[in-house]
Formats: structure tokens, C-alpha cells, sequence
């Protein structure tokens, strides 16, 4: 027996049109995606509008979908707000978000610009980039990612080791 | 120690994470995604995205003539758009593919069957599959700036070269390649660390300036597909195969030769991997992925028919390479050669430097024209000139198409082997 509240259980009532099920799994949903819309949005009322139209794109694509694992689902996800996103532009041109999206950090000693941690991120390849945002801001694990992202888990390890080099080079004050 | 550092990444990373979402704009999405989901895309939520491209069209009008003129028909939940498209026809069943979630699966097998094909003949060429064999020998050299796996399975060898550079990594990376298990590959790999970078003599089958030039074409045609071809090639099948294709890819990328070309070009969304062996092209094309191998044989004709096939429909010829430390580009108009370089390095950039130069040009006819290549080296004097002389602008010594025509191919071929010579 499928339990209601998880995931699979949302999916599969929301599949079926189930209104108040895709609030629910709107609501589990929403700050993993927003974080990674963020990334990829020049503005934070750019990225409501991706974040919504993706949810709008899933409700009606959803009785289409048949569950078989979260993580393909997430994959599900991902690839609608990837699609939604090329509204935008290219992904790849796309600067990244501007620093008054993000939150000030006081606790580290040497703070973290988030301006020099966005230009960065941007330097990085788009498939590089989108692991290192699904694993560190949506809090993806690496068997999703790899799900998400068509990729085996280990390479989606190595290349995530490899993109945390790059990134310790790219900003040598912080580590 | 690396591990250190990265934790110190990655406790930056979590800490520059986004602001969440407010309670205000919490409520505000819910509304407008409750009003969305109230609306009846007819037939479906993709199709506005699907048709904004030139390639849709023809399908936009069957499907108008299908429906009917307005074809806003479909509203009922049971009647969903797959049902009726179905049997139309083929472009209609691509369209259906890109809609339908049981049929991108199809359509990845598709993908994975052709990228199979692919990885057998790199397999072919550059290494011998290790599959059902039993690893006998795994020696991991780490070098300062890379390692250099070896392993041996039998009679059987294959050579890769990694990032991995510590002993739990480079198991990582040999799993990420080959079927062994964990306990398989520690039981035989001995890891010896060198004081210095890897030469030609360590055995790697590529360098690590290959690794990134395959790299950053994967990326360059990343960006070409997204922005080019617009919506319509993020539709899920498109871009899940170029997933597919681009996780293959960076695979098999440490055993691609030295001297591989990538190029993309213009509106077939094409890519080509040449090498001394011969030519694999990969072809994104009505939203399926072809991987063709051509060999070197009667290549020259071949290169001449394909360049008269691509620009049959106009006099112009664009050709950039991005080099490491430049652009040039090259301008054929009407049998008039002009070159000149530029710092800009995405399709979109050298497309707008164009426009700036050509102000007679559209941008659809520049972004039709273009080639792209990706060159891991600075450029040379002659990489500016299709001629002989150094000329710097008009090349006015080329007065037929046909000189020109066979000019580029020279240029192609050096530029093609380059690579190995550096």
C-alpha cells in the first residue's frame, strides 16, 4: 500500500488530476526547483514566473507520466523546467543570479561573495554546473543527479569532484 | 589536502544557496499555477514552444488540417492529443514522441542503440573491450597534472587517462568505464605517484588538452543546440539524447585520439568527430540522433559534395575557429573572401561580431552560414589566410568558387591534424 503522503503516492494521485495532491507535491517541490531555476534566471521574479510555468507544464503533462522511481520523476521535473528555462535564452548565456537574490552569509569569517561564487558557477560547463547546483543548492543525491542528468552515478561523482577543482581554483580566497 | 579544500567549496555552495521562496511568493505561484491549470492547453502545453521554430511548421499545418483550422477541439481529458495524432504520420509520430513519456522512452532506446553503435567503433579503434574478461593488471600512475590508468584483462589492454587522484577516485573512474567491481579492481591496482607531468611515453591515449577541447565542443554544441534550434530542441526526447550523447561522450572522451575534430555546423545541428581513421558524424535531425562513420577513403569528394549540399542554397560561406586565444573568422560572400578576428567565442557572440562587420547581413543568414570549430591551440599566421600570402582583408586572388572551394578543404585538413603536430 502506497503511502498518500510520500512521493510516489502524490505523483500517482496527481497523475489521476487529484487538485489538492499537486498542491501538496507542488509544496514538497518547490525549493528544490526554485533553486535550481535560480541558477539559471537573471532575476528572482524571472525565476517565479520559470518556477510556475513549470508546475502549469507538469500538471498537464503528468497524466502522461507513469511513476516508477523519485528519481524519475525528478528527472521528469527537471527536464520540463530545463524546457521553460530555454524561454529564457540560452542556458548558457544566461548571467547567473544577481546578488540581491541571494542571502548575505555573517558566519564564515571570510563570507563568500555570492557574486564571485555566481561568475564562477558560470564558468563552469552547463552540465557541470547543473550538478554542482542540483547537489549543493537543491540537495539532489548523486544517484538522482545521475537519473536527472542521463548519466551513470560515478561519472556524475567525478564530474562533480572535477567541477569542485575548478571551482577552488576559480575562487582561491575561499578554500 | 584536496578533500579539505572541497569540503571548504562545498560549505561555501551551501551557504550562497538561493533565498527560499517568501510566504507571498509561495501563495502567488499556487495561484497562477491553480489558473493554469484550470486552461486547457490544447492540445498540449508544449505545443506553443514546439512551433517557434521553422522546422515545426510543416507540422503545424498538418496539424491545423487535421483538427481544422483553430483546432481547439480537444479539450476533454480523455481525448488526449496522442490518441489522435497517432496515426497521421511520421512527422507526427516525431511530435508525439517529444509529448508522450512512454514514447521518449522509445525514443532513448533509440539514442542509446545509435550511441552504442558509436562507443563500438571507438571501442574499435582506440581500445579493446575489456567486457567478460577478468582484470589481471590495473596500474594507476599519478602524474601532476593527470592519471594515467592502465589496465589488462588477459590479453586485452585499455589506457585511459583521469582526474582521479587518489586511490577510491581512480576505482570510481575505472567503474565509470569498465564493468568491474569494486573488489575486482582493488585487489590488482597499484597506484605509484609521480613528481612530474605525464609525456607522450607514459602511454596515455590522449592528453589532458584533448580531454578539455572535447569538452568545450560538447559545450560549444551544448549552447549551439539550446540556443539555435531554439525550444524545439529542448523538447524532452531532443535534449534527453543530447544528455545521453554528451554523458557518453565525456565517458569516452579520455580514449578519443589527439589529433579528433568536433565542428558544429549551421542549421543541420551537426557535429563531426574526425580523425586520421575517418569521420563519425553525429546528426541531430528531426529530433533523432545520427552517428554516421565515413572513412578517409574517397573523403575529399565526400567533403566537396557535403559543402556544395550545405550551401546550395546560398552564396554565402561563413566559417569561425575559435581558437585559444582568437576567433577568426572567415567571410565568403559571392566568391569575395574577407577575414578578421574577434575575442568572442559562443555561436551567439561571433554571430553579433559578424552582424557588427556585415551590417547587410541578417542574422538568420549569418546564423545559416556559420561554422563553428573548436581549435585547442593559438592561432598561426596562416589560420587567418586561405591563400598563401598573408594577406590581412580581401583575398581578391580567389576568383573562382571552385578555387575557394578546394582552398577550404586544405585549410580543413591542416587544421584537422593540427592538433597532433602541437
Amino acid at each position: 500500500m502506497t503511502d498518500e503522503a510520500s512521493l510516489q503516492g502524490l505523483v500517482e494521485r496527481s497523475v489521476a488530476l487529484d487538485a489538492a495532491a499537486f498542491r501538496a507535491l507542488i509544496e514538497m517541490l518547490d525549493r528544490k526547483l526554485f533553486r535550481y531555476v535560480s541558477s539559471r534566471t537573471n532575476t528572482r521574479e524571472e525565476a517565479i514566473d520559470i518556477l510556475q510555468d513549470t508546475f502549469i507544464a507538469l500538471w498537464h503533462a503528468l497524466p502522461r507520466f507513469e511513476y516508477r522511481s523519485d528519481a524519475g520523476f525528478y528527472r521528469f521535473v527537471y527536464t520540463i523546467a530545463k524546457r521553460n528555462l530555454s524561454k529564457v535564452g540560452s542556458t548558457r548565456s544566461v548571467p547567473l543570479p544577481d546578488p540581491d537574490m541571494l542571502p548575505d552569509n555573517e558566519f564564515l569569517t571570510e563570507a563568500p561573495r555570492n557574486a564571485d561564487v555566481a561568475s564562477a558557477l558560470k564558468k563552469l560547463g552547463d552540465t557541470a554546473r547543473d550538478i554542482v547546483v542540483l547537489r549543493h543548492w537543491s540537495e539532489f543525491s548523486f544517484k538522482e543527479i545521475g537519473a536527472m542528468l542521463s548519466m551513470k552515478e560515478e561519472a556524475v561523482r567525478v564530474r562533480h569532484h572535477r567541477a569542485l577543482s575548478k571551482l577552488r581554483e576559480l575562487l582561491p580566497l575561499y578554500a | 589536502m584536496p578533500n579539505n579544500e572541497h569540503e571548504r567549496i562545498e560549505e561555501m555552495l551551501s551557504a550562497t544557496q538561493p533565498q527560499d521562496l517568501t510566504s507571498a511568493e509561495r501563495a502567488r505561484i499556487v495561484a497562477a499555477v491553480e489558473t493554469g491549470m484550470q486552461s486547457v492547453p490544447v492540445p498540449s502545453p508544449y505545443f506553443p514552444l514546439a512551433f517557434t521554430t521553422p522546422t515545426m511548421i510543416p507540422l503545424a499545418l498538418v496539424l491545423a488540417l487535421f483538427f481544422g483550422v483553430g483546432g481547439t477541439a480537444v479539450a476533454s481529458d480523455a481525448a488526449r492529443p496522442g490518441d489522435f495524432l497517432f496515426p497521421v504520420d511520421r512527422a507526427i509520430e516525431d511530435l508525439r514522441l517529444s509529448l508522450s513519456n512512454d514514447k521518449e522512452d522509445l525514443r532513448i532506446a533509440f539514442a542509446n542503440e545509435r550511441l552504442n553503435e558509436f562507443s563500438s567503433i571507438v571501442d574499435e579503434e582506440f581500445g579493446d573491450d575489456l567486457s567478460e574478461a577478468t582484470l589481471t593488471e590495473a596500474e594507476a600512475d599519478i602524474f601532476t597534472n593527470e592519471t594515467i590508468v592502465k589496465l589488462e584483462a588477459g590479453d586485452r589492454k585499455a589506457v585511459f587517462s583521469t582526474d582521479a587522484d587518489t586511490r577510491a577516485e581512480i576505482i570510481a573512474a575505472i567503474r565509470t568505464r569498465f564493468d568491474f567491481t569494486e573488489t575486482e579492481i582493488d585487489a590488482v591496482l597499484v597506484v605509484e605517484t609521480e613528481d612530474r607531468a605525464s609525456t607522450a611515453d607514459d602511454g596515455a591515449a590522449v592528453s589532458a588538452a584533448a580531454r578539455l577541447r572535447v569538452e568545450h565542443a560538447l559545450d560549444v554544441l551544448n549552447d549551439f543546440v539550446l540556443s539555435a534550434r531554439g525550444a524545439a530542441s529542448t523538447s524532452p526526447g531532443v535534449l534527453t539524447a543530447l544528455q545521453v550523447l554528451e554523458a557518453h561522450l565525456l565517458e569516452r572522451s579520455s580514449v578519443l585520439p589527439d589529433d579528433i575534430r568536433m565542428r558544429v555546423r549551421d542549421d543541420r545541428a551537426r557535429f563531426e568527430i574526425e580523425d586520421e581513421n575517418g569521420r563519425t558524424r553525429v546528426e541531430i535531425k528531426d529530433g533523432e540522433i545520427r552517428i554516421k562513420k565515413d572513412d578517409h577513403e574517397d573523403d575529399d569528394s565526400d567533403d566537396r559534395e557535403d559543402d556544395r549540399d550545405d550551401s546550395s542554397s546560398s552564396a554565402l560561406e561563413i566559417e569561425a575557429d575559435v581558437f585559444t586565444d582568437t576567433t577568426v573568422v572567415k567571410v565568403e560572400q559571392n566568391d569575395r573572401k574577407t577575414t578578421f578576428s574577434t575575442d568572442a567565442t559562443t555561436r551567439a557572440e561571433i554571430i553579433a561580431a559578424i552582424l557588427d562587420e556585415y551590417p547587410g547581413l541578417t542574422s538568420a543568414e549569418v546564423d545559416g552560414a556559420l561554422e563553428l570549430e573548436v581549435e585547442d591551440r593559438a592561432s598561426r599566421a596562416d589560420d587567418s589566410s586561405d591563400s598563401d600570402s598573408d594577406s590581412d582583408d580581401d583575398s581578391e586572388d580567389d576568383t573562382s568558387g571552385h578555387g575557394g572551394g578546394s582552398d577550404d578543404d586544405t585549410d580543413d585538413d591542416n587544421s584537422g591534424h593540427g592538433g597532433g603536430h602541437n
